[in-house]
């Protein structure tokens, strides 16, 4: 008897927990392409390198801490990259009824809290009449989480990869009863838009591919501190909180006798860099730099064509921020 | 984004001010008090408005982490 890794059921909390070690209760099930089986992984240490024992092999291992991550890699729906970048940005605003729910998501203000809001992952994998998978890890953050778009047909054209990290708590048998699959709406970049320091470069046919980024460099060591909590007499994490958090944005464009990259680089002209994708109009999603300069211009070719690739520089305005994503999809309630 | 046929406006609070704020529910209106450390003012009980949407959710009961 086996299982193929098609039968894993994954189910990623709708709702923030209440707290990093109580789970979450909502669930909503995503289909993924990448492969990756998230494992309770116990970290043991040893004393091979101590002195006195009379050799230098092991003579005794010794419980440290859990660790848990994982990565999801997805094409980009409206549903799953408000999803995304609500618990990978952490403050969250939403208005609106189903089936046109809008949401707004900004990052946490670190003097409110350093904290973002926490999910509950499920993994299910039926065998032979039992259960080879069933983890419910409790307490996960977002690392990070980037949008790609690109040329090209199909759903590969827009995706959004997830890196996650966990506390350590792990509950099994998971005792979940993940919800039917999310229908989930596919925003193709044929849909896009995208206006950057002025400079309209879906109606110039000019753009290529891109990528928006948000890292948030969690600080994981310091979620190990006194009193944080044991599993099985290994340590877990009681905090997780955002580092030296980095926005990133990178398009690669047409180059044209009339193109101002260089010159907007040059004269370190900042502007606002807004990108759009959608399925329909109730299923969008929006990107916004409020000010952004140019850090890098590379001249580059693609399929033979003359090419220049743009490293943003997304700057804080004092009014509007560093980055914002609104999104309108169909579920209610996510990270809230 | 502007959904003002549905909700007209939203309360914001600021968590260590505790001021409160009407703001009208447009991402435009929000984001600056989001970039303060506003945070959205929800119902304190009863679903909130669209819960019932998508697939079908299970409530369930977890059992609590297993403390040393």
């Amino acid at each position: 008897m086996a299982a193929r890794v098609q039968q894993l059921i994954l189910g990623l909390g709708k709702g923030k927990q209440s707290n990093i070690a109580t789970a979450g209760t909502t669930f909503l099930r995503f289909m993924k392409n990448n492969a990756d089986v998230t494992s309770p992984q116990p970290i043991f240490e040893n004393d091979a390198a101590e002195i006195g024992k009379g050799n230098e092999f092991i003579a005794n291992t010794y419980p440290s801490h859990y660790e848990v991550s994982s990565a999801l890699d997805k094409y980009a729906s409206a549903e799953f990259v408000t999803w995304a970048a609500a618990f990978g940005l952490g403050n969250v605003v939403q208005t609106g009824t189903a089936p046109t729910c809008a949401y707004t998501l900004t990052p946490i203000n670190p003097g409110t809290t350093l904290e973002l809001p926490y999910f509950s992952v499920c993994e299910q994998v039926s065998e032979g009449g039992g259960a080879a998978i069933d983890n419910l890890y409790v307490g996960c953050a977002v690392e990070d989480f980037t949008y790609s778009f690109n040329s090209g047909p199909g759903r590969a054209s827009s995706k959004m990869t997830v890196n996650w990290v966990g506390s350590g708590l792990v509950t099994t048998p998971s005792g979940v009863v993940v919800p039917a699959l999310t229908v989930e709406n596919n925003m193709l970049a044929a849909s896009a838009t995208l206006t950057v320091n002025g400079v309209d470069y879906v109606g110039t046919k000019r753009i290529l591919s891109g990528s928006i980024g948000w890292k948030n460099n969690l600080l994981l060591n310091a979620g190990f501190f006194p009193g944080s909590g044991l599993q099985n007499g290994l340590q877990v994490r009681g905090r997780m909180e955002v580092g030296t958090r980095v926005p990133s944005f990178q398009f690669t464009t047409r180059l044209l006798a009339a193109s101002t990259e260089y010159a907007t680089l040059i004269a370190q002209t900042t502007g606002t860099a807004v990108l759009t994708v959608q399925h329909d109009a109730g299923n969008i999603v929006t990107f916004t730099f409020p000010q952004m300069a140019f850090q890098m211009a590379k001249n580059t070719e693609s399929d033979g064509i003359v090419a220049v690739t743009i490293t943003g520089a997304p700057e804080n305005n004092v009014t509007n921020g560093v980055f914002t994503v609104a999104t309108i999809c169909g579920i209610a309630g996510i990270a809230q | 984004m502007d959904d003002s046929k549905t909700v007209k406006k939203i309360r914001m609070r600021h968590p260590h001010t505790s001021d409160e704020v009407e703001v009208e529910a447009t991402s435009e209106a929000v984001i600056p008090y989001m970039v303060k450390g506003y945070q959205q003012v929800l119902a304190e009980s009863g679903p909130r408005p669209g819960d019932a949407d998508g697939p079908a959710e299970e409530q369930v009961t977890l059992a609590e982490p297993e403390k040393d």
